[in-house]
């Protein structure tokens, strides 16, 4: 840390948000600081070890195993849910969240350097433009003040922060744009046997709905996990991913760990 | 070699193919063996005691035991003191753990999660290491032809 004690900028938590407004104001020329209550292991190589052998060593392998909470963080449990009796969510005595209200939070978060891209799956669907007028289309939920169009310039954005990879062909789907000469940094993802099992079986099959018939399709899902970098690229400039904290010769490739919820073992699909 | 030259590890890594179903080399490649056999040690001597020498009378050099010898051992798998070590001791190899399934269960090391047999029983591997490499989920699943 730079022994400034004035900052243009102080921004709380470390996460893929706090990162990248982080990123954008020090590009601008600001100086920032960034507050981070979680334990800062994720800068070093070595730290990220001992992560993933808390991984190795816990009976449950829970999205926040790897990441043991500190005094000064802690940190929801996928264990503190108790399933949902009479439609009311149960939470465990002493659990981290107390929650009221009809609809509450489900899942975990992690507060550690980084955040909870530490643990996240990499899924990275754009939404429908439909989505953005339900109310109007459907009659049901709300209308957004804004548009999937006005969203475009910033999930290209995202896309080349997280290194998304997938296939703009086979993303352009219910409605879904992009712009003329866009592709993804990286190339899909290869889909697995079971989907393309899955797409073999159900080529000649359709399913009833509302009195409407629909063929089905089975496509990947862009994805925050490395698989081949497109040499297409931002206009034939290509990308290059970044590979393992403190070890860039690792990560630059998924390599079927299977293990991306709760920690990916060579680090290519964590923010860094 | 001769039966009383053989080591305590040695005829509990034999012990361990015959209980397990997985070979010599294999439990000797897992590099656990040591380790595990501490753990019984530490944790019920005269159990472990009991069933090495149990099974010690057993002709296991060829690496595979006679009919009459699979029908003793099993036999002996069923006394009373020897059936909950011999569990023990099968459930520590697929699983790392001890005492898998109990409460006070914990994993024995980083690596004994890794060996554990589990995973390669089911064509698989250890989540998070071991990794098949990329791509590798495209090829159809393993099959295992019957020699
Ligand atoms: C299991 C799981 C899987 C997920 N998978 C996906 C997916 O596939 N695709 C997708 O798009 N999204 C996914 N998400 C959601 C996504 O990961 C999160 O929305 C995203 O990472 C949130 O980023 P953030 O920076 O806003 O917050 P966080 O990453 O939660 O970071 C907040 C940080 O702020 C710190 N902090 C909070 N309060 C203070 C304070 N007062 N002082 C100092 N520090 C503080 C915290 O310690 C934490 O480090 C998933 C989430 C989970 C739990």
């Amino acid at each position: 840390m730079a022994k400034e004690d004035k900052f243009d900028v102080v921004i709380v938590g470390a996460g893929i948000t706090g990162a990248i407004a982080a990123k954008e104001l020090t590009e601008q020329g600001f100086s920032v600081l960034i507050l981070e209550a979680g334990a800062g292991k994720s800068f070093k190589f070595e730290d990220y070890q001992t992560y993933l052998d808390n991984y190795y060593t816990s009976t449950v392998r829970t999205p926040n195993a790897p990441f043991p909470a500190t005094a000064g963080a802690p940190q929801p449990l996928i264990t503190d849910q108790l399933g949902i009796e009479n439609g009311i969510p149960q939470f465990a005595e002493g659990s981290y969240f107390h929650q009221v209200g009809p609809s509450t939070y489900q899942s975990t978060y992690t507060r550690q350097m980084g955040g909870t891209t530490l643990h996240w799956l990499g899924t990275c669907l754009r939404m429908l433009p439909s989505d953005f007028s339900e109310k109007t289309l459907y009659n049901s939920g709300k209308d957004w003040p804004i548009n999937y169009y006005d969203l475009m310039p910033y999930y290209r954005a995202a896309e080349l922060e997280i290194g998304v990879s997938a296939d703009v062909d086979e993303q352009a789907f219910l409605g879904i744009e992009f712009e003329p000469s866009y592709v993804y940094p990286m190339n899909k993802v290869p889909q697995s046997y079971s989907d393309l099992k899955l797409q073999e079986w159900t080529k000649y099959a359709q399913f009833k709905y509302d009195g409407t018939s629909y063929d089905y399709s089975v496509v990947s899902v862009p994805q925050g996990r490395n698989s081949t970098p497109n040499p297409a690229y931002n206009n034939g400039k290509g990308y290059v991913p970044v590979g393992a904290v403190g070890n860039p010769d690792i990560g630059q490739r998924c390599e079927g760990n299977a293990a991306c919820v709760p920690i990916c073992s060579v680090q290519e699909n964590t923010m860094h | 070699m001769n039966k009383s030259m053989k080591t305590k590890r040695l005829l509990f890594e034999e012990l361990s193919a015959v209980l397990t179903g997985f070979s010599l080399a294999d439990i000797q490649g897992t590099g656990l063996s040591s380790l595990y056999l501490e753990v019984f040690e530490d944790k019920d001597p005269d159990a472990i005691n009991n069933l090495l020498s149990a099974f010690e009378k057993f002709d296991t050099e060829s690496g595979k035991l006679s009919d009459d010898d699979l029908i003793l051992i099993s036999g002996a798998l069923e006394d009373k003191y020897l059936r909950p070590i011999s569990q023990q001791l099968i459930l520590m190899w697929y699983t790392g753990q001890w005492n898998f399934g109990e409460p006070d269960t914990y994993v024995i090391s980083k690596e004994a999660y890794i060996e554990s047999f589990s995973f390669r029983a089911a064509g698989s591997h250890p989540a998070g290491a071991k990794q098949p490499g990329y791509g590798t989920w495209q090829f159809p699943p393993q099959t295992f032809l019957e020699e």
